[in-house]
């Protein structure tokens, strides 16, 4: 008896005794905690990688290298969709239709932006714990730098789509953040350029890896936003001087080169050489990279024909096309004609199921155009891994080109010389000899005309078109065969911007407000 | 019954029987003691000899046999047989058992008898598993509900689960796949959540690898004031399974069980031919403005073609096999008893190359130590192998049922051109593939081992107080590997992964209990000190095998890893009076370690009790009603179930191959939380309160039982995810908000009557009626489910929990008509009317209603057992009603869907475009078919013939010839008839979370199965 009594209390102080109070603790394994994860610049370098991560995902409905991006931008000229089926999100972009209630576009135009911002201030915060714990400020910065880049990136597109947003600049859901109103545009363009100054500040003028931004991307990203701060709506046409000084500055001296033929910009073989671009979204086909939503659907499958079993979600408007001047660059920008194994029947796009030209600038890589359509048929998509441009030392020359004539100061003749260069290489000619389809002078509309041909599918002409509100202009000319217009793109208070469409967000003046609760991820 | 038995078997937890007739070691202990008797016998004259069988034929040892009018008898042996010998040469012979209903019979040249006796209809005897302990049925103040292996006798359950299916009110089982081997969900009162499995005393062990055939009996603690004792775990209800054990003092037992069943799909959907797709496919295009894909010649050349395209539905379903056989060894010695168990269950899946196979082994082992002291182990080991089990429903991986139902009929299998698949064309279904390539080259291999054990020592102290320790382990190590190949047509890898997962759950429970009688008055208190601690860990491996090269990519993604842990202190008093009048208190103190520190400890307690009528004087002695109880209490239990780990503390979300930021190498990135896990640092307990009030009526000594119950319960601070606003990063966050009431109503009447001894049947008929509203929330709605245009489904203040939220069709849009109240305007003839609810004059999101309701306001069970001589015949047949589905899948049959561009089924005849009147109800054939609409919000209700068998059992002369103990056979079908309007292959293969249900995106049908079996014993 007295034996059974000592076993028991044994294993009663021995299931007593073994950590009661650590089982009601979980500790993580594989994963630390917020508040202890910044240790070293490793910590920061990967938390600023999660920031760059938000700007690819997710492939399908979200990214910048989605095709579902795209249907934020369909309501210019140049793309347009199929009347039903599945094809909802670009056919309202297309009718300039867009609904606060569209989940997608939603999410590629208020979440993608957003999640950049929580993460890049996830990542400032973890600089400023690293500074604070003794780490080199210098080396903190040129990394932390990147962070605040993308950040700029993401207001001046929320800016750009939404107007008046929250600014959020600590990553914490508590009370303050959560109550955030939506400041005013100039508030916002502070923000941004705030963010810029900082990049330009601490980041290296170029990165070894060309994925990442560089000081020189800053600045190239800045003349952008002085170019769209001097239009609609801010109008500050003071911003035009600032906006040439910039894009000079990086054409000038900066390590970026116009490239002599067009193809070559957008050839896979040469995505890490082109000399064109200053700051691009490195993809990455599944097969080389499995497992990351690294690759691009937008790429090829989006934008081919039923014939070649894409999913054709998007086309090019007629008019858009007939007026495209013709030579190399409307060769390589879009799918006109399919051949077949016969080595006889062409088929035009006039006999494609949807009776539409086909944007084939981002084929490389997937589908080759020339050769027979029938053994391509069928290819899907998402192996597609061809770099996005997001900016081109191109843009930056007609940036040159537009402050110019609007009196940003500058030299007409480099001016000129910029926009003929452009057309050189688009006819298909010697970008340095003189040709006889040269302008002598330009207006603004001449380069806004040539950014939209130079840059189709770069989802640069919608917000050009916005800011210098000619929208209208451009859907003078629309085919009638097109989908009719639903909204009137001459009523910029109701088509130049996206509904905010998230019920927590607050207004404290004449924004444009909606009550519709966005889910977070597309 | 004496007390001092029932306190034996209060600590018995490994003596499997829960609903034993009587105290089976005591009736051991008489038999001994009264065959000691027997044996000093006096010299008699006649001899009569013969066997005592109960109702399942097998011997029943200890029965009393007594010729009538004498002092001649005997007691039956451990087979059952008898010899008795008496001094008169003609009477009756009268054998008699505690449990058992007294049979007579005459002898006169008869020397040889067998008595078949029929337990006592009476069953308030019947012990109950209840939390810590047993009870007997009478003296139950709480809502109980008992299922025994003799409720699914002839029924071949795959599952544990299913074992309850349609048995007991109040506990809803839904098989919402069909696809082998697969989980039926069971909700207790209302769509609360999953109950937890307590099996022989270990909490939340694996349910899943428990081989029916092992289990004696389950008990469902249903109201609060039953489940309050297992505290924080037991909200959702607490479900008890207790597995067979051997008795004491028995003979080596031997028996074996096998049947086979063939299963096919119940029915096929009506899909078009290949020349009406290519029609329908044209039509389309043409109807949009495009050119036609199929010219005329296409299509003539396809009319003259045999067999031109493929008939997908055949190419995935298949005729299923499954096998299952279970072997049992069982034997008692004076102080020790074992059983062990093995079990194999093989099945295909009427899924082309889906399987399963579960092989089981249980050993069950109790000894008497010493007098005082008792030891039991009972251990398990079990793996379970499955084969594509989880790449067939639409809830999930590869949507095979979806591609067969929506993959363009025209197309061969193989592409002839390739020599591989036939792959995405540009219309028809785009995005899900090849039924056929999915169904061969996508392959996934899961192994689960099962380990589990359990060990007790309990022991008698003194004057009523007694002791036990109990400590139980389960290991569960899983290993799923799978393969897909590249895709037809494409230049993209196959790729691989290989997944091990570790999980262990411990538990120590100490306890103290103290029982003893005083006069009338009886008091019976528990304590318990309890900690249960989890681990899961799973490591993933990818792989990616490139086509042009022969190397492997290889990818290790951070492990998943969650811990969990609870301490405990809990304590019932129960107190009965004459057992006539009958309270159960108990307190419970919870930590857990899902909650922040500060909100950790909760405690919850429960009252209740109960005053049986037909033991006062005026009822005592009423042949009619033999049994009278009213019940009622109260209880209060907290909630984490929902939570899972590291949900107080922001955790960041490494991500180890993220980006490329030059060539080709990737690099790690590591994200502030902005999914499901961002943490609450002040989360709390979610707490449930609930009310039962219940009556037991027993009429003519059990020929007709009943039980009702109304409960009401509250849960409060319910753990809602809360969406995180985008401007935040999004995601979702979980928050105390919210107060929903269930009430319902659970009836359940048994009936037993025999005729003699060759008729006999038993009749369970049972039926629940649910309700589940919203008291409270954080806001006036509350959106939850999987996002479509929006989330599916709707939680509004006032109104039923599990709405379905949508648009609401109106019809096509017919030329020349008048406008229907809420169309918008302009719409062209052929569109689709949606309802502008809000008049702004454009369907958004705000147009949104309510649709319907995913979770059933009733279900039934009826479950019959009629016994003809040797003939035995089971019916069981379940009803649901109220339950509305979203037939997602049926969107991919209309050409609507994401993926699926064009209509594979005849249904769209009924579209605009056929008959421009509009009558058959679907829009134009381009028109926008949304998805989130009322078009496809079906009635899921159903009545379902689920088992009907008709089994035979062999009598002792063959059985004497045949040299074996027992054999019966059976011929039996599953799931035979089913009544439904659902267009889809099965009305109750639907999935969803409890409150988003009634969501079908193309489940894995379930079957009809023909089955033969036989059992043997020896």
């Amino acid at each position: 008896m007295k034996n059974q009594f000592k076993i028991i209390y044994i294993i009663l102080l021995v299931s007593l005794g073994t950590g009661c109070k650590d089982i009601l603790t979980e500790t993580p394994r594989y994963q630390t905690s917020v508040s202890s994860f910044f240790q070293n610049l490793d910590s920061l370098n990967k938390s600023v990688s999660a920031a760059y991560w938000e700007l690819l995902f997710n492939n399908w409905d979200r990214g910048l290298q989605s095709a579902k991006v795209h249907a934020l931008f369909c309501g210019a000229d140049d793309f347009t969709s199929q009347p039903g089926g599945n094809k909802l999100d670009w056919k309202q972009g297309d009718q300039l239709n867009i609904n606060a209630s569209n989940v997608i576009m939603g999410g590629c135009g208020w979440g993608l932006p957003y999640d950049v911002i929580l993460q890049a201030n996830f990542a400032i915060e973890g600089s400023n714990q690293l500074i604070n714990n003794g780490f080199d400020k210098q080396q903190v910065n040129t990394k932390i730098a990147e962070a605040y880049f993308l950040r700029g990136w993401a207001y001046f597109w929320l800016v750009r789509l939404y107007g008046d947003v929250p600014i959020v600049l600590r990553p914490e859901y508590d009370n303050e953040n959560i109550t955030l109103s939506r400041s005013p545009v100039p508030d916002v363009y502070t923000q941004i350029l705030s963010d810029l100054q900082f990049a330009i500040d601490n980041l290296p003028p170029v990165q070894a890896e060309r994925g990442r931004v560089s000081g020189w991307a800053a600045k190239a990203l800045r003349a952008e936003v002085y170019l769209t701060m001097a239009g609609w709506p801010l109008k500050q046409t003071d911003k035009y001087t600032l906006a040439l000084q910039d894009a000079q500055d990086v054409i000038n001296n900066g390590p970026y080169a116009f490239e002599p033929d067009f193809g070559q910009i957008f050839s896979i073989d040469r995505e890490d050489t082109n000399t064109e671009y200053i700051w691009q979204l490195k993809l990455c086909g599944k097969d080389l990279c499995p497992g990351v939503p690294l690759n691009s659907p937008f790429d090829s499958q989006s934008t081919k024909p039923s014939e070649l079993g894409g999913f054709q979600d998007l086309f090019i408007e007629k008019a858009f096309f007939n007026r495209f001047p013709e030579g190399a660059r409307k060769d390589y920008t879009f799918l006109t004609v399919l051949y077949s194994q016969d080595g006889v029947t062409v088929i035009p796009w006039q006999d494609f199921s949807w009776k539409h030209p086909f944007l084939s600038k981002f084929y490389s890589g997937t589908v080759d155009k020339y050769a027979p359509y029938e053994p391509q048929k069928g290819t899907t998509a998402p192996n597609a891994g061809l770099d996005i441009p997001l900016l081109r030392i191109t843009e930056m020359m007609m940036i040159y080109s537009e402050a110019q004539v609007m009196g940003g100061g500058g030299d007409p003749t480099t001016a000129l010389n910029y926009l003929n260069m452009v057309r050189r290489r688009g006819k298909g000619v010697d970008i340095n000899q003189a040709d006889v389809d040269d302008l002598s002078s330009f207006t603004r509309q001449d380069v806004i005309d040539e950014k939209g041909w130079e840059f189709t599918g770069e989802m640069k002409r919608w917000f050009d078109l916005i800011r210098t509100e000619t929208l209208a202009d451009a859907l003078a000319d629309r085919d009638p065969s097109e989908l009719p217009l639903v909204g009137d793109p001459s009523n910029e208070n109701y088509y130049y911007l996206l509904l905010v469409s998230e019920k927590k967000v607050k207004t404290n003046h004449q924004s444009r407000d909606n009550t519709i609760l966005i889910n977070g991820r597309g | 019954m004496e007390r001092g038995s029932l306190a034996t078997l209060l600590f018995f937890n490994s003596i499997s029987s829960s609903i034993l007739l009587v105290d089976k070691p005591m009736r051991l202990f008489t038999i001994v003691f009264l065959m000691s008797l027997a044996f000093a016998g006096f010299a008699q004259t006649k001899t009569i000899s013969g066997k005592v069988l109960d109702e399942n034929g097998e011997g029943l040892p200890g029965a009393t046999l007594r010729v009538q009018g004498t002092t001649d008898g005997t007691i039956a042996d451990m087979d059952g047989k008898f010899t008795v010998k008496t001094s008169v040469d003609q009477g009756v012979l009268v054998c008699s058992f505690i449990g058992y209903v007294t049979q007579q019979q005459n002898f006169q040249k008869e020397t040889q008898l067998t008595f078949t006796l029929q337990p006592d209809v009476s069953e308030l005897d019947e012990v109950v598993v209840i939390g810590y302990g047993t009870q007997k049925k009478s003296d139950l103040t709480g809502a109980t509900g008992v299922v025994s292996s003799k409720d699914v006798d002839l029924q071949p359950v795959q599952r544990v689960q299913n074992m309850l299916q349609g048995k007991v009110a109040g506990v809803m089982v839904q098989q919402n796949s069909g696809a082998p081997g697969a989980a039926a969900k069971v909700n207790i009162r209302g769509f609360t959540g999953d109950p937890v499995y307590v099996i022989n005393g270990f909490i939340g062990a694996d349910i899943n690898s428990v081989n029916p055939n092992d289990i004696e009996s389950i008990s469902v603690l249903k109201d609060a004031s039953a489940t309050a004792i297992y505290g924080a775990r037991g909200a959702n209800g607490v479900i008890l399974v207790t597995t067979k054990s051997a008795q004491k003092s028995s003979k080596l037992k031997v028996s074996a069980d096998y049947y086979h069943s063939l299963s096919q799909v119940y029915r096929r959907l009506d899909l078009m031919d290949p020349i009406s797709y290519m029609k329908v496919v044209n039509k389309k295009l043409q109807e949009g403005g495009a050119n036609p894909i199929f010219s005329n010649s296409d299509i003539l050349k396809a009319a003259s073609t045999p067999g031109y395209g493929t008939d997908w539905q055949k190419a995935a379903f298949q005729n299923a096999n499954t096998d299952n056989l279970n072997v049992d060894l069982s034997k008692g010695w004076k102080t020790t008893s074992m059983r062990f168990s093995l079990g194999a269950r093989e099945l295909s899946g009427i899924i082309r190359n889906t399987n399963y196979g579960r092989y089981t082994s249980r050993l069950d082992i109790n000894s008497n130590l010493t007098k005082k002291t008792k030891f039991s182990l009972n251990a398990s080991y079990s793996l379970i192998k499955s084969h594509n089990v989880n790449n067939t429903s639409g809830q999930g991986g590869g949507k095979i049922v979806e591609s067969a139902m929506s993959w363009e009929p025209n197309v061969p299998i193989i592409n002839p051109a390739t020599g591989d698949y036939t792959g995405t064309q540009g219309y028809g279904a785009t995005v899900i593939g090849n039924p056929s390539f999915l169904i061969n080259e996508n392959n996934s291999y899961t192994t689960s081992n099962n380990l589990n054990a359990m060990l007790s020592l309990e022991h008698e102290l003194f004057n009523g107080f007694s002791l036990r320790l109990f400590g139980a382990s389960q290991s569960n190590f899983s290993n799923k590997h799978g393969f897909s190949r590249y895709l037809p047509a494409s230049k993209a890898p196959s790729t691989g992964d290989q997944s091990n997962s570790h999980d262990y759950k411990n538990q120590g429970d100490f306890q103290i209990k103290y029982n003893k009688d005083f006069g009338d008055h009886h008091l019976d208190a528990t304590g318990v000190f309890e900690v249960i601690s989890w681990s899961s860990l799973q490591k993933i491996t990818n792989f990616t095998y490139p086509r042009d090269s022969s190397e492997t990519i290889v990818q290790h993604p951070i492990p998943n890893y969650k811990p969990q842990g609870m301490m405990s202190f809990l304590t019932r008093v129960g107190y009965s009076y004459k057992d006539k009048l009958m309270f159960t208190g108990s307190l419970r103190h919870d930590g857990s370690s899902r909650l922040p520190p500060g909100n950790k400890w909760g405690t919850f307690g429960s009252a209740s009790v109960a005053y049986a009528l037909s033991k006062e004087s005026f009822l005592k002695g009423n042949s009619t009603i033999t049994n009278l109880k009213l019940r009622g209490g109260f209880g209060q239990i907290g909630n984490v179930n929902s939570i899972s780990a590291f949900q107080v503390q922001n955790l960041t979300n490494p991500m180890p191959y993220a980006l490329a930021f030059q060539g080709y190498n990737l690099v790690p990135a590591t994200f502030f939380e902005d999914g499901n896990n961002r943490a609450n640092s002040n989360l709390k307990w979610e707490v449930s309160s609930q009310w039962n009030g219940g009556v037991d009526l027993e009429l003519w000594k059990g020929m007709l039982q009943f039980t009702g119950d109304y409960y009401v319960k509250y849960t409060d601070k319910i753990l809602f995810k809360k969406q995180v606003p985008s401007f935040l990063g999004g995601g979702s966050i979980y928050s105390n908000s919210g107060r929903v009431q269930n009430h319902g109503v659970e009836l359940q009447l048994i009936h037993k009557w025999h005729s003699g001894k060759d008729f006999s049947m038993r009749t369970n008929f049972n039926v629940t009626f649910n309700r589940s509203k919203v008291l409270k929330l954080p806001r006036d709605t509350v959106y939850v489910g999987d996002v479509i245009d929006r989330q599916s489904h709707v939680l509004i203040k006032g109104q039923q929990v599990g709405n379905l939220w949508g648009y609401q069709y109106l019809g096509p849009k017919v030329a020349d008509a008048p406008m229907k109240p809420g169309e918008v305007s302009n719409l062209n003839p052929g569109d689709a009317i949606y309802q502008d609810t809000n008049h702004d004059g454009q369907i958004t999101i705000e147009d949104m209603v309510v649709l319907g309701n995913g979770n059933p306001r009733m279900v039934w069970g009826f479950n019959t057992y009629i016994n003809y001589k040797n003939f035995s015949f089971n019916l069981f047949i379940q009803g649901v009603h109220g339950v509305d589905v979203w037939n997602l899948a049926y969107n991919g049959l209309l050409g609507g869907g994401t993926g699926v561009l064009d209509a594979t089924s005849t249904e769209i005849f009924k579209s605009w475009s056929f008959d421009q009147s509009g009558a058959g109800g679907l829009p134009s054939l381009t028109a926008q078919y949304k998805l989130q609409s009322s078009i496809y919000v079906q009635n899921g209700n159903f009545i379902r013939g689920k088992n009907a068998t008709l089994a035979y059992e062999f009598n002792d002369k063959a059985l004497d010839k045949l040299h074996m103990g027992r054999l019966r056979v059976y011929l039996s079908v599953q799931n035979f008839y089913t009544i439904s309007k659902y267009v889809g292959y099965d009305p109750a293969a639907h999935g969803g979370s409890n409150f988003a249900p009634g969501v079908d995106k193309g489940s894995f049908p379930q079957p009809i199965s023909y089955t033969a079996g036989l059992n043997i014993g020896f």
